[in-house]
């Protein structure tokens, strides 16, 4: 090929403009639903027609088999290139962004001069409307299945009636510990908590959370010697509740 | 420019209206079942039938047209995926599901795949998968769950797409590619298996895709044009090698077997090199240097790891059935669930009705007029389907018969197709519909059977949680756990832990979870032992373990799914007695170890006391 070609077919062209669209919405801040609509059909699609589109010109496929051939080229597009490219630089938004770009750059003009003066993409069918009218009630009722299944399931996991507690090191210093305590008992919960270590008062709180609430803090130590670990328990209405313990060679 | 016709969709749209009002029962009787309320079984079952049973009517038809086929292939393909999706709607629940969430996530956040993977040990030999979704993730915001979620339901229907067209090619039929591809989702291992986020979902794609390749360059080359087939067939060669090996394995099986008929059948030419790569030969030669390739330099040891263990299990089990070493394990029956009569009874006609559709379409393929290799090699196939229910009546055989039944399948879908295509027609309008009524309850027979075969009976809806029943064992406080350990503990520290928790503490936790054997020494003796003696505590310091998750429900009951920790845990799938809880609280008063994490059910334990 010596020279660019200098008219393109308008499916080509579309193609190269959703490329362009998905690096503008990548880049530049658009709402999550305006990104998720262009890039996933630029994701799902736009490798695979383009690699069909320059193998296989117009007229030569069925158009089941090209829609089967858009989705098989695009797995092929992004295993193969993610495979390649991830031996040399790390794989990251950019990168197959750009991956996607550069597929684009090439495939369209050598698709183009494929076709040459020959068959060009036929348009496709008008639908038949009244035909299709079933169509959108049946999405709509799937829409609610998958509605129905989503709050039964977080619903299954909802009924579930516990509270955490635990005990880490502090990640700045060898002399504190991080202790917390997380409340899933479906409503709200009056904790004490106490740290303590060989039965020895070191900090108490007394703090309330509601539903899925979390509470953390920092507790600083004074020297510690010995085996002992450190211990803290935690009480629900008076009674103890929870226990978790840290031993000294956990905050070396 | 010319438009195109419309093609014409029949029936398929308001079928549309009764697969959906179908998954509206699935997701009432799954509802149902995760409360343990009455009605979730039958819910679920009619909702089964309603989007199974008309599509198969339609397409048993001989007045429906092609484009309403392919609408109503397309329709079957995207509700039945939905059932798996109401299953586990808002996260993944399967094992290898979690597993390809820890492969993604990893990718994700370093750039580059990952050398081990704790879960499903394959993921760094197989990175198709992850390469495809994480693109997704990225560009489109979405999380991992709902980005493979959409990967795989767009994958497979394409797949059942290109079955369809490969079908159509192998018994020169649309009608009988429609009926084949209703009877493929039969296959045991459709429904959930292969409609998870997984491998081999997208191979299967590829797979089928390669070969409607094969078929082009064996018949219609010169007008698509050599270069451009050479390079597809070379394209999906290197992404099937580098995706699944099971699929890359028994593919180039398949062309080959192809590729050996067409040798046979071949009158002799000139050229005789020339004309063998004009056959199934080429796209043989080019996937069989991939895979090897692949295996050789890249993926070799996990695949080793993770097939040996299946086909050395499956063979020895043959072998101890065989021979008298054990015997038979119960049909019907996993991890102490056992099935219903009707169940029973519906798998067992299922499997006749397969079994019977091999002789005669067997011998319709030998003894037909034309001689097709791509029908013979199919028959072949079919047969296999013998070997496959054998497996399942062995102690280890089951996930191989499992994972063979998709291609099997492939087989078995173009016998019963063109057995049904045969079938002379009734005169008279009133037999016919009998006719069609009949094989429409005898194909959803198969098709419900199948599914019975294929998942034990606590795996078939969701439900209250099972203690040791994968995806029935996942809870809110499995996933606090293992939340906690993602956000609070060192990303890979090892950790020893049931299977269960094992999938969430090595998915969302990002730990290493240790459920085999340390130096031989297998995990469940740390679990199970009443003391937690000098000899445990020397292995847990020499094998690096830097946690211990316990929980308590272990103690309530035996192993639903018939192990704890793993399948060659001493006492697997024969325990009687659940792990006794006072051997699960030795932990709590055992020197070395103290408690950094409790949430009633599940305790994680820190060694850094055992290193002194």
């Amino acid at each position: 090929m010596s020279r660019l070609p200098r008219h393109y077919d308008a499916d080509l062209l579309a193609a190269g403009a959703l490329a362009l669209a998905a690096a503008l919405v990548t880049v530049l801040p658009f709402p999550d639903l305006v990104r998720a609509v262009l890039l996933l059909p630029a994701a799902l699609l736009l490798p695979g027609y383009l690699v069909a589109a320059v193998l296989f010109v117009p007229g030569s496929l069925t158009q089941a088999e090209r829609v089967i051939y858009v989705f098989s080229f695009s797995v092929v597009f992004w295993a193969l290139s993610g495979l390649v490219v991830q031996v040399a630089i790390g794989l990251d938004r950019g990168v197959w962004l750009a991956l996607l770009l550069i597929l684009t750059a090439v495939a369209v003009p050598l698709a183009q001069a494929r076709r040459g003066g020959g068959a060009r993409p036929r348009r496709p069918a008008r639908p038949e409307l009244r035909k299709l009218a079933p169509i959108p009630i049946a999405m709509a009722i799937a829409a609610v299945a998958i509605a129905l299944a989503s709050s039964s399931a977080d619903s299954q996991l909802d009924r579930a009636r516990f509270s955490s507690v635990w005990i880490l090191p502090s990640e700045a210093t060898t002399s504190a510990v991080r202790v917390g305590a997380e409340n899933r008992e479906g409503t709200d919960v009056e904790y004490r908590l106490r740290v303590s270590r060989e039965g020895v008062g070191l900090s108490r709180w007394r703090f309330t959370l509601g539903d899925r609430e979390t509470w953390q803090r920092e507790i600083y130590l004074p020297p510690i010697a010995g085996r002992a670990p450190v211990v803290v328990a935690l009480f629900r209405n008076g009674r103890l509740y929870r226990r978790a313990a840290l031993a000294p060679e956990a905050l070396r | 420019m010319k438009r195109r016709k419309p093609p014409r969709l029949g029936a398929a749209p308001v079928l549309g209206v009764a697969s959906a009002l179908g998954l509206l029962l699935v997701a009432l009787g799954d509802d149902a079942a995760r409360s343990a309320s009455a009605g979730g079984e039958p819910l679920f079952w009619l909702g089964l039938i309603l989007i199974y049973g008309p599509i198969a009517f339609r397409l048993l038809s001989t007045s429906a047209p092609r484009g309403e086929r392919i609408g109503l292939v397309v329709l079957l393909s995207i509700s039945l995926f939905l059932v798996k999706v109401l299953y586990s709607p808002t996260g993944f629940v399967f094992y290898d599901e979690l597993g390809w969430w820890r492969a993604t996530h990893d990718l994700l956040s370093t750039g580059h795949f990952t050398s081990s993977n704790p879960l499903v040990i394959t993921t760094p030999g197989f990175p198709g998968l992850d390469l495809l979704t994480a693109p997704l993730v990225a560009l489109g915001r979405l999380s991992i769950f709902h980005a493979g979620t959409l990967v795989i339901g767009v994958v497979r229907t394409a797949f059942m797409l290109a079955l369809f067209l490969f079908l159509e090619r192998a018994t020169r039929s649309s009608r009988a590619a429609g009926i084949g591809v209703a009877v493929y989702a039969a296959n045991p291992s459709f429904l959930y298996f292969n409609g998870q986020f997984a491998y081999e979902s997208v191979a299967l794609l590829i797979g089928v895709t390669l070969l409607l390749a094969t078929i082009r360059w064996t018949e219609s080359r010169q007008r698509l044009g050599v270069r451009s087939l050479v390079a597809t067939m070379a394209l999906l060669s290197a992404t099937l090698a580098v995706t699944h090996h099971m699929t890359s394995y028994a593919i180039f099986a398949l062309l080959v077997g192809w590729a050996v008929f067409a040798e046979l059948d071949a009158p002799p030419q000139k050229d005789g090199a020339r004309s063998l790569l004009y056959t199934p030969a080429l796209p043989a030669i080019m996937l069989g240097i991939a895979a090897s390739a692949w295996f050789a330099f890249v993926a070799g040891g996990v695949t080793i790891n993770e097939l040996s263990g299946q086909l050395s299990g499956a063979i020895t089990s043959a072998f101890d059935l065989v021979l008298g070493g054990s015997g038979p394990k119960k049909p019907f029956e996993a991890g102490g669930q056992a099935n219903g009569w009707l169940a029973r009874l519906i798998a067992v006609v299922s499997v006749l009705t397969l079994l019977a559709a091999i002789p005669l379409g067997v011998r319709k393929v030998w003894r037909g007029a034309r001689k097709d290799p791509l029908q013979r090699v199919l028959a072949i196939l079919a047969i296999l389907y013998l070997a496959t229910l054998g497996l399942r009546l062995t102690a280890n055989g089951t996930e191989a018969s499992q994972r063979a039944s998709e291609f099997v399948f492939l087989g078995l879908a173009f016998l019963v197709a063109i057995v049904i295509r045969d079938l002379r027609n009734p005169a008279k309008a009133g037999g016919r519909a009998g006719l069609g009524v009949g094989l429409t309850a005898l194909l959803t027979v198969v098709f419900l059977g199948g599914f019975i075969v294929g998942e034990p009976p606590q795996g078939r809806q969701p439900g209250p949680f099972l203690v040791a029943a994968e995806r029935r064992s996942v809870s809110a406080e499995g996933l606090a756990a293992a939340h906690f350990a993602g956000a609070e503990l060192p990303p890979g520290s090892r950790i020893l832990v049931d299977h269960a928790n094992a999938m969430l503490m090595g998915s969302y936790g990002g730990l290493d979870p240790v459920t085999r054997k340390i130096f031989g020494v297998p995990i469940s003796k740390v679990f199970v032992d009443p003391t937690f003696d000098p000899r445990v505590r020397r292995l847990i310091r020499r094998g690096h373990i830097d946690y211990i998750v316990v929980d308590r429900r272990l103690s309530q009951t035996p192993p639903i799914g018939g192990y704890y920790f793993t399948a060659e845990e001493p006492g697997a799938f024969s325990r009687t007695q659940p792990i006794s809880a006072a051997a699960l609280g030795k932990f709590a008063q055992a020197p070395g170890l103290t408690k950094i994490y409790s949430n009633g059910a599940i305790a994680i334990y820190d060694t850094s006391g055992l290193r002194r």
